[in-house]
């Protein structure tokens, strides 16, 4: 009988497949054939094909580059277990841990890739019972020997010694003495503050170390504890719960005292929560969400102050830059600045023009061009050749205001780089620019403590890496390379580049690349804990004509988001046309939904999610249903939205709309006074409504309610 | 050779025919088909417009049907609702029937245009929307400001509502521009009362065309006689005078003639009802 070996590949199968079907549909009865795909025998490899053509590092969008070898070797792995011959698998899995690997990531079958090792793992954890078995009766020997000698020669805290244990761990992990050094590794690596390694290896002890001899309390406890100290607050809170529902009223020693565990850790989870993020009421980051009702008198149309800072010359600049053949596309006209708020100041980055307007008065601070300088960069055709308006940041931390912009004597540069540079928040001094090689920057700057987290990629590369700079210099501190964009072209021929953006929590530095990959990197460690993929769709066709109908993404300068709420993490990506809800604990996605390309997401709430384009929809956030979706005259960039209890507020072409969040009805209209603009963003800081429109930023007064923030730090803009 | 006389014969009677004609169109009249003397005898009257009508367009279009159809739903009853919070006495709303389609991209409209190959595969957004008539009876009871400030309300009511008042300015094919686009006509005005207008517009037409045929009858040294024929506006058509048709046209152009009792115009003014009447009298 002819038996299949079980190291036929997959592209093996299916180049035998294709011709039998065909000699098949020639010579076989058309009922067997029938028969066949029935009983699935010829729907295996169709299904491989499949699989493969979703690989996450084969979808069409942003490029990571995975070690193929490690990756037929993992596939030969998984197979052999498939078929039980034990023997063989564990022979490849020994192989798989042995090979070094020239590339860092692996994928899952899931739409993820994770740290190859800890790919490998993940293979070596589900092996079946039976499998186990057959890996403690190969190995237990060898483990026991080589976790003695270990014991025997050196100390633990010894660097050789540590990456010994580290090696017994990532191959040995399932034999008897593998819960041994999980825990003298998360030991390690909770004295070294590791603490997000640390409450992974305690963790793999008690998902897959079900007969280990360590007090399964203690493990629980110090898993909290790392997990509190990797500031990972809603893992740490389930855990404590799990705690007090398992070993309810049971006492732990630490330094010494007997301390009841429950008490203990959310004592030190709350402390931790206040001390590392002053605002943790607001659950959802990077949402304008607002605890309170907005009060504004639909009877007083009166700002508190407003600042116009688009003057004719730049106007007519702007308006003559459409016949412009770089130009053109830009939606110039619709462009609403970035803006950025402490607790004094307002700071705006209009087109490289930065500036700073004081809160209470409205009084300009300092700008550091004047505004009519950039009649003369509109007037320039270099400065169009450029330009990608998206690339235009600014953010406030502290005393530091970070821009990101083209200097105007490098406007006639051809391509020319965006620079980081940094200012002094009071007087606008310029403090540094940030000068890596050749290196433009591409994302908003994330400022957390001394650190300023940016994304960038050299001129004509399209490789992004992630850099952290020290803030008080600017000077690179590390870098991480993270994969390679797929540019899209514009309707004149020119690179489109995506600008990513960035969101920490914790420990954990989340990356949205708006080209088709979600990263989560661990700060400590300076390395991807994964990625996610998905298929990221570019436009690089070659018709460039003059003509060209601008789209509504580009008129709305629509712009990807991320929003989170404990472990769910919400996200479109700029140009996509769908949302997904992804379950971060769980690396699974929960929903996705299509809609419109031209959507952003802006807010958060219990119930709904909100998308604005023209119209502001309300996304259900577990049936991911449209609940409702009201038409609003939005005619320009800047899209937000501040989510109060009851409504949802958007500044528009004809004023601020008050959204009811239960049906979608316009309760309220506040013209207000910026009537001839075109809408724009919208915030609310110091009991001031902040609209910045395309030609000015104005603050109404609200109703004397509580501050929503009391941060120095930057809060979300548009 | 007597053929070519005969074709120059013709000529001259075309010539001549031509000059006949011109020679009528300035007096208005013309010589009669049989005999006797035949006129055309036009009238006119104004009426102020009672009716303005504005049209709106309600919208919801989704990638997912279901999208589609909830966005259409809630725009329909948010419009319906905010004319009906404008509580203005006479305004109501018409429904003139919904559609559904599925409209190509602008990128995918401009590849057309073009003649470039047109990417199918991307996912058309379904359309649901519908029409909607905004009637409001009884302004000639209203001076212009009054009537401006409520028109505005409904515009500003509509637009805050999301539905698209006045005729789509939105081109065809997206970036191509198109003249009759240009403008937005956002309100039509009406008059009702377009048959009692009409039969005061016979009786002045042919008042006039009775003035007309004793004018010629004096000029020419004859009696007028009796009324031998009179056609109407409706035969028009039928006739075989250039002339009459020329004069219907002039004076019918200032309004949109149709069957019904309603006449409209885009301006806020009186409306002319124009009738023509073509007598033939007889000479004693």
């Amino acid at each position: 009988m002819f038996n299949m070996g079980a190291h036929i590949k997959p592209f093996q199968l299916k180049s035998l497949f294709v011709p039998a079907i065909m000699w098949g549909a020639l010579f076989l009865p058309s009922g067997m054939i029938a028969s066949l795909f029935a009983q699935g025998v010829l729907a295996v490899p169709v299904k491989m094909a499949a699989e493969s053509g979703s690989a996450p590092h084969k979808m069409p969008g942003f490029s990571i580059s995975v070690d193929e070898k490690k990756l037929n070797l993992l596939d030969d792995y998984e197979r052999y277990v498939r078929h039980r011959m034990w023997e063989k698998a564990l022979t490849a899995l020994k192989e798989l841990s042995e090979t070094k690997s020239t590339s860092p990531l692996l994928p899952t079958a899931d739409g993820f890739l994770v740290d190859a090792e800890q790919r490998i793992f993940l293979a070596l954890v589900s092996l079946p019972a039976e499998g186990r078995e057959a890996f403690r009766l190969f190995f237990d020997g060898k483990a026991r020997k080589e976790f003695e000698e270990l014991s025997a020669q050196t100390g633990y805290l010894n660097p050789k010694a540590l990456k010994d244990a580290q090696k017994i761990y990532a191959q040995y992990f399932l034999t008897s003495i593998g819960d041994d050094v999980a825990d003298l590794l998360g030991n390690d690596a909770f004295e070294r503050g590791e603490f997000a390694q640390a409450a992974r290896y305690w963790r793999s002890i008690l998902d897959h170390h079900s007969d280990t001899s360590l007090s399964e309390i203690d493990l629980n406890v110090k898993y909290a504890l790392a997990l509190i100290r990797s500031r990972q607050p809603e893992q740490a809170a389930a855990n404590i719960q799990v705690i007090s529902q398992q070993f309810s009223g049971k006492k732990v020693t630490l330094g010494g005292d007997s301390v009841d565990p429950v008490d203990y850790l959310q004592s030190l989870l709350t402390a931790e929560s206040a001390l590392s993020n002053p605002s943790a009421n607001e659950s959802h980051a990077e949402s304008n969400s607002v605890d309170h009702p907005v009060q504004l008198s639909p009877a007083k149309n009166k700002p508190q102050w407003q600042m116009t800072y688009l003057d004719q010359t730049a106007a007519q600049a702007i308006e003559n830059s459409q016949s412009d053949y770089y130009g053109r596309g830009k939606s110039y006209a619709t462009f609403v600045p970035p803006l950025t708020v402490d607790q004094k100041r307002a700071y705006i980055n209009y087109f490289g023009v930065c500036f700073a307007v004081d809160l209470p008065s409205g009084k300009l601070v300092w700008r550091n061009a004047k505004f009519q300088e950039l009649g003369t960069h509109f007037n320039n055709h270099g400065f169009h050749q450029s330009t990608n308006l998206k690339q235009y940041q600014i953010t406030v931390s502290g005393d530091y205001v970070l821009a990101t912009l083209i200097p105007q004597k490098e406007m006639n540069h051809y391509r020319a780089r965006y620079r980081l540079i940094a200012y002094q928040a009071e007087t606008g001094k310029e403090r540094w620019t940030a000068n890596i090689g050749n290196e433009s920057f591409i994302s908003k700057p994330l400022v957390e403590d001394d650190h300023v987290y940016i994304v960038s990629h050299t001129q004509n590369n399209m490789l992004l890496t992630l850099n952290s700079l020290e803030l008080k210099s600017g000077k690179k501190e590390w870098s991480i390379p993270l994969g390679t964009a797929v540019s899209g072209n514009s309707n004149n021929g020119m690179q489109k580049m995506p600008v990513p953006i960035l969101q920490k929590q914790g420990d954990n530095l989340l990356i949205l690349t708006n080209n088709g990959a979600l990263f989560e990197v661990a700060i400590p460690a300076k390395s991807i804990n994964w990625v996610f993929r998905y298929p990221y769709k570019v436009e690089q066709g070659n018709e460039n004509y003059y003509y060209a109908a601008v789209d509504e993404e580009t008129q709305l300068h629509t712009d990807g988001q991320m929003m989170r709420d404990r472990d769910l993490i919400y996200f479109k990506e700029a140009g996509a046309d769908e949302v997904f809800a992804l379950d971060l604990a769980a690396k699974r996605v929960v929903w996705k939904r299509p809609v419109k390309p031209s959507a952003q997401l802006v807010g958060l709430d219990q119930k709904n999610i909100y998308l604005l384009s023209r119209e502001l929809e309300a996304l259900d956030r577990e049936t991911h249903q449209l609940n409702w979706a009201v038409l609003l005259p939005v005619a320009a960039g800047g899209l937000s939205a501040l989510i109060a209890p009851k409504a949802a507020w958007v500044f528009t072409s004809r004023g601020i709309f008050e959204v009811s969040k239960t049906n979608g009805d316009i309760i309220n209209i506040f013209r207000g006074s910026d009537l001839t603009s075109l809408g724009g963003a919208i915030d609310l800081q110091n009991g001031l409504v902040i609209c910045v429109s395309n030609q000015a930023v104005t603050a109404y007064a609200t109703s004397p309610q509580p501050p929503r923030k009391t941060s120095e730090n930057e809060k979300t803009g548009p | 050779m007597s053929g070519m006389s005969h074709l120059i014969q013709r000529l001259i009677s075309f010539h001549l025919a031509l000059f006949l004609c011109w020679n009528a169109n300035v007096l208005s009249v013309s010589a009669g088909e049989g005999d006797g003397i035949t006129v055309v005898g036009v009238g006119s009257v104004e009426g102020k417009p009672s009716i303005v009508e504005l049209t709106g367009l309600v919208v919801g279009q989704g990638q997912l049907a279901g999208d589609a159809v909830t966005k259409f739903h809630g725009n329909r009853r948010r419009a319906e609702e905010a004319f009906k919070n404008l509580k203005i006495p006479g305004l109501e709303v018409v429904e003139e029937g919904m559609s559904l389609y599925s409209a190509m991209t602008a990128s995918q409209m401009q590849a057309m245009m073009r003649g470039m190959p047109v990417n199918n595969t991307q996912a058309q957004e379904l359309s649901v929307s519908e029409t909607l008539k905004l009637r409001l009876t009884g302004i000639d009871k209203l001076n212009s400001q009054e009537l401006l400030e409520t028109i505005v309300k409904i515009v500003d009511s509509g637009k805050d509502a999301g539905v698209v008042i006045g005729n789509d300015t939105t081109p065809a094919i997206p970036g191509s521009y198109n003249a009759s686009k240009a403008r937005n006509t956002m309100a039509t005005f009406k008059i009702t009362n377009v048959d009692q207008l009409k039969e005061q517009a016979y009786e002045k037409a042919i008042q006039d065309a009775k003035t007309q045929a004793e004018k010629l009858a004096r000029l020419t040294g004859v009696k007028l006689g009796k009324v031998i024929s009179i056609n109407g506006e409706e035969d028009g058509n039928k006739s075989t005078n250039a002339v009459y048709k020329q004069i219907m046209a002039q004076y019918i152009a200032a309004g949109i003639t149709s069957q019904s009792d309603e006449q409209a115009s885009s301006l806020f003014k009186a409306i002319p009802v124009s009738v023509a009447v073509r007598v033939t009298y007889s000479i004693e």
